[in-house]
């Protein structure tokens, strides 16, 4: 067996051409062992080491045995991909349209009241206000005379109230939750409170059940200027920043000052809060001294906040409970 | 009210442009509604401005009013025009007996009057302007001094009066006769003008027939009283007559132009009518006339309370631009308010004063202090919410009344809470649970189509005991019917049933940490076989709400033919979720056996499954059931219930010999007690 250095060459260089060009997995391993086999010629090589002189035998010795690893791993990396292939070619015949539509994709939504809600909420709880709640079936004391309305007064003609036995009534704003949170809570108190409101009215732009979310600050120091701060960095947090607002002078029984907040809306304006500093009379029977600490209210309605970011245009779509409606949440 | 800006230069000069007035005036808390341009046959370009009132500025039922408010925001001089008094020539022969409720009641006789002469066309287009009829000249003078001034006149016929006038309250059921002809029978706490035989006014309200002026009228008595708020409030309001004068009475008109509007009348009356006057007879009861208020005031507390830098001059100029008269007190200003400003009673008002002429809109923003963070209030009810919706259920917020009829079809409810004044009688009881409601937008939708029908709803039910007290508890309810998911191209459509149901309640109760049982009863409106009561593990007598399929002959009536479900649980228990407290586990892996039991049809899965926990041993560590079997395979009146139970030690592997144990031990005792087999 001639195996001067040429010849090895010779012998690595057909190996490593067969080898690169195994078109397939099968050829791969019967070029394989043709070199590496048995009695493959590489092998058969190296059994031929112990015929030659003790002198060469070292050197030609490491050349095959070198020549044979270069061949082993050549042979590793054309197997592995011819492996690969195979799985993919595998796999691809187990493909799936994935333009079908997914299942179980009936996810349901909160209405939008609940969104508008918590999103008001949430903005006020960051700041310290806690959420609270109370009866709907009220009294004519805390729907009215806490609030500094006194029978007859003239501001009851703007809450058309709906009666039930006993001098009970549905209440007509979330205001009475303040009123029960001064009795009971300690100063200083900061609370939110959503709720539905009942009036006895109905037409296009009035429904008989509605939403209200008044909030309450009673603390020493509370200021008219606090509370426009306040007012002021809601709208921008719930209109987006660049929302123009105004602050009116009007009229609640239960705030002094008070005043009516104004959006820019479009080409005009669009009133969307009530607020003010909480009358002192309103303090004094919760028992509160305002000479400590002084107060302030404000409130808005649910529905319309609601209708203002969603696009809504028809205030009654809210109670019709078309799932129509409802899936778009 | 609305009213002619020409009418206002009689006391301002203003130069302003409408849109500047009517920016001013809203900007003060006159809300102006809507302004127009009206051609004028007396004045160059004219308009018309209608206001909306708040109920506390009686005070800007006048021309007065809001010119003087105009004249106090553009810092300008207010014209107070002086009338002289006209001579008498007559008599006043009447007796006048008024009582508290009219402490100032003044009047005067007129006699030989020339009634063919219609009013000036000026006072007439001013009238009209303000959106009053002409009537007459009498008549439309009368408003015209009302509309310029505030105060309400009214004017009777001499000639049909029967002798003294007297201000009394009415007798029970006291007919009267408006000048609109209707006919009232008014309550004893209705303030009437009379004479000696009959009602001739419903005082600060509205004059009777009887007593009116016409085209025949020649002598006139003339009527210029204040009546105290309290006695016109809510009367008009109750009779469906708001006048114009009820509309000032009730707000308060000033108690101390009484005098200078009837001889404002009366000059007007002299010009063009002509005829003899007689003197003004006043009856004014001191003690009840309105008291000035003094009301000390604090600029330092003010700017503090307003958060503002308002100065003494400014302060100054403001309150007494509205009237007001300052005088210097010990500690603080003694600030008396004007007649016409029954709003203003204490510091507080003066200092809403003086923000509204600084501008809302000049007073700066200020943060609040900071504070802790603040509570959403009962999260685990939000993440219920948030579970419905994962699972499909659209949220819906109906009225909280329902329909009269509709409450005996699916509720129980002994005791109605009726509202007194409904819209109509579908929107007429307080609702005892969310089920009436739900089915409506459940069959609404229905109609409409859809399939699947999952809603759920958070509110409250009014329920009212025996002894009349009212509960109004919050609930969140649900009401399931249709199909279980939207369909699909790899599933059919499955139709949901109680244990979808079930299952998203007991996946509620998981989230809200809370060990509930389900108690198998029966509650009128639901079928008698599926329905079952939620309760507290730990205390069972402890009801937390209820699921059901509806009664079928419910469904009949309404028409529905496949299963609804409805479930209500009370939100209250939600509030104490509580921390959950981690509990070790055990390393070691399980050992599980599957087991079936063959036993009657009338023992509850939880019952055999209870003594089989009962008998599992100290590693006990979970059942499931995963088949139960009714069929042709085993003896009628038997079922088969398979668990797979697992147990699982703390300290080792448990071996096959400890369980095999067990498993006996487990059959024994259902053998014993409920005579069910093993199934092999």
């Amino acid at each position: 067996m001639n195996l001067d250095s040429s010849s090895i060459n010779t012998l690595i260089d057909n190996a490593i051409h067969l080898l690169e060009s195994s078109k397939n997995l099968e050829s791969l391993e019967k070029n394989h062992k043709a070199f590496l086999g048995k009695n493959g010629s590489l092998n058969k090589a190296l059994k031929f080491l112990g015929n030659l002189p003790k002198e060469e035998r070292q050197e030609v010795g490491s050349r095959l045995n070198k020549a044979k690893s270069t061949i082993q791993e050549l042979y590793i990396k054309k197997k592995s991909f011819f492996d690969h292939k195979e799985i993919e070619s595998k796999l691809l015949k187990e493909g799936l349209d994935i333009t079908l539509p997914g299942r179980d994709k009936s996810v349901g939504s909160k209405h939008p009241i609940t969104l508008t809600i918590n999103k008001i909420s949430s903005f006020f709880s960051a700041l310290g206000f806690e959420v609270a709640s109370g009866p709907e079936i009220e009294t004519d004391y805390y729907n009215f005379e806490a609030l500094n309305i006194p029978s007859d007064h003239p501001a009851k003609d703007m809450h058309d109230t709906f009666y039930l036995q006993k001098n009970l009534l549905l209440r007509t704003h979330t205001s009475p939750v303040q009123i029960r949170a001064m009795e009971e809570q300690k100063l200083p108190l900061r609370i939110i409170c959503p709720g539905r409101v009942y009036r006895k009215d109905s037409d296009i732009t009035h429904t008989p059940m509605f939403h209200q979310i008044e909030g309450l600050v009673v603390e020493e120091g509370a200021s008219f200027a606090q509370l426009k701060g306040l007012i002021n960095s809601f709208l921008k947090n719930y209109f987006g920043h660049e929302v123009e607002t105004r602050f009116r002078p009007s009229y609640f029984p239960f705030t002094e000052p008070s005043a009516e907040v104004d959006i820019r809306w479009k080409d005009g304006w669009l009133e969307v809060m009530g607020c003010g500093m909480v009358h002192p009379n309103v303090l004094k029977g919760c028992g509160i001294d305002s000479n400590l600490s002084t107060g302030f209210a404000f409130g808005m309605g649910a529905e319309r906040m609601a209708m203002l970011k969603y696009g809504i245009n028809d205030l009654r779509t809210f109670f019709e409970n078309d799932f129509r409606f409802l899936e778009q949440f | 009210m609305q009213f002619s800006r020409n009418w206002l230069k009689d006391y301002i000069a203003l130069d302003i442009s409408i849109d500047e007035i009517c920016e001013q005036l809203t900007m003060a808390g006159i809300e102006v509604e809507d302004y127009h341009q009206r051609t004028s046959n007396f004045s160059k370009g004219d308009y018309i401005i209608k206001l909306d009132l708040t109920p506390n500025r009686g005070d800007c039922f006048s021309i007065r009013g809001i010119a003087r408010e105009l004249s106090v925001i553009n810092n300008i001089r207010f014209i107070t025009p002086s009338y002289p008094k006209i001579k008498d020539t007559i008599k006043f022969s009447k007796n006048i007996k008024s009582i508290k409720e009219a402490p100032i009641y003044i009047g005067r006789s007129i006699e030989g009057l020339d009634n063919s002469i219609e009013a000036p066309a000026f006072l007439r287009e001013r009238i009209e302007f303000s959106g009053l009829k002409s009537i007459n000249s009498l008549v439309d003078i009368m408003n015209y001094v009302m509309l310029e001034m505030g105060q309400p006149l009214h004017v009777f016929d001499e000639d049909k009066l029967q002798g003294d006038i007297s201000v009394r309250f009415a007798k029970n059921n006291e007919k009267i006769t408006l000048l609109d002809e209707q006919t009232f029978k008014l309550q004893k706490d209705c303030l009437i003008i009379s004479d000696p035989h009959q009602p001739i006014a419903f005082a600060g309200i509205m004059g009777s027939l009887n007593s009116s002026v016409d085209s025949s009228t020649t002598s006139a008595f003339l009527e210029s009283a204040y009546f105290t708020p309290g006695v016109i409030r809510g009367r008009a309001r109750r009779y469906g007559i708001q006048t114009e004068a009820s509309m000032r009475f009730e707000r308060g008109v000033d108690f101390q132009l009484q005098k200078i509007a009837i001889e404002r009348a009366s000059q007007f009356i002299q010009e063009y009518m002509g005829g003899d006057f007689s003197k003004v007879k006043a009856n004014i009861r001191t003690k009840d006339v309105p008291k000035l208020k003094r009301i000390g005031f604090n600029l330092i507390h003010s700017n503090k309370f307003l958060g503002t830098e308002i100065s003494e001059s400014d302060s100054k100029r403001y309150l007494k631009g509205l009237g007001c008269k300052i005088a210097k007190g010990k500690k603080h200003l003694i600030v008396t308010p004007p007649s016409w400003r029954f709003d203003l009673s204490i510091s507080e008002d003066l200092s809403e004063e003086l923000a509204r002429f600084e501008g809302y809109d000049n007073i700066p923003n200020e943060t609040i202090s900071e504070a802790p963070i603040g509570s959403l209030g009962n999260s685990t009810l939000n993440d219920i919410s948030n579970y419905l919706v994962n699972r499909g259920y659209l949220e819906t917020i109906t009225y909280s009344f329902i329909d009269s009829d509709k409450v005996k079809l699916l509720e129980i409810c002994p005791r109605p809470i009726i509202l007194k004044n409904p819209l109509s009688e579908n929107m007429s009881i307080m609702r005892p649970s969310l089920l009436t409601s739900l089915v409506s937008v459940f069959m609404y939708n229905k109609n409409r189509g859809k399939e699947v029908l999952k809603i759920y709803e958070q509110g409250k039910v009014f329920n009212q005991d025996a002894k009349g007290n009212i509960n109004q508890e919050s609930v969140l309810a649900g009401l399931i019917g249709g199909a279980n998911k939207k369909p699909h191209w790899l599933e059919g459509l499955k139709a949901v049933d109680f244990y979808d149901v079930k299952g998203n309640l007991e996946s509620i109760y998981k989230l809200a940490n809370k060990e509930v049982i389900f108690l198998q009863d029966r509650l009128k409106g639901f079928h008698p076989g599926k329905f079952s009561y939620i309760a507290l593990k730990s205390k069972p007598s402890e009801v937390l709400g209820y699921l059901g399929s509806l009664d079928p002959e419910v469904m009949n009536t309404l028409d529905l033919q496949e299963e609804v479900i409805y479930f209500q649980l009370n939100c209250e228990q939600f509030l104490d979720a509580g921390d959950i407290q981690f509990k070790t586990f055990s390393k070691y892996p399980t050992s599980q056996r599957d087991l079936s039991f063959l036993i009657s049809k009338e023992i509850s899965s939880h019952s055999l499954q209870e003594l089989i926990i009962k008998k599992s041993g100290k590693h006990f560590a979970g059942i499931s059931v995963f088949d139960v079997y009714e069929g042709k395979r085993i003896d009628k009146g038997l079922k088969s219930i398979s668990y797979n139970i697992t147990w699982r030690s703390h300290k080792s592997t448990l071996v096959d010999e400890e369980i095999e144990k067990i498993v006996e031990n487990i059959i024994l005792g259902v053998e014993k007690k409920f005579s069910g087999k093993i199934r092999q």
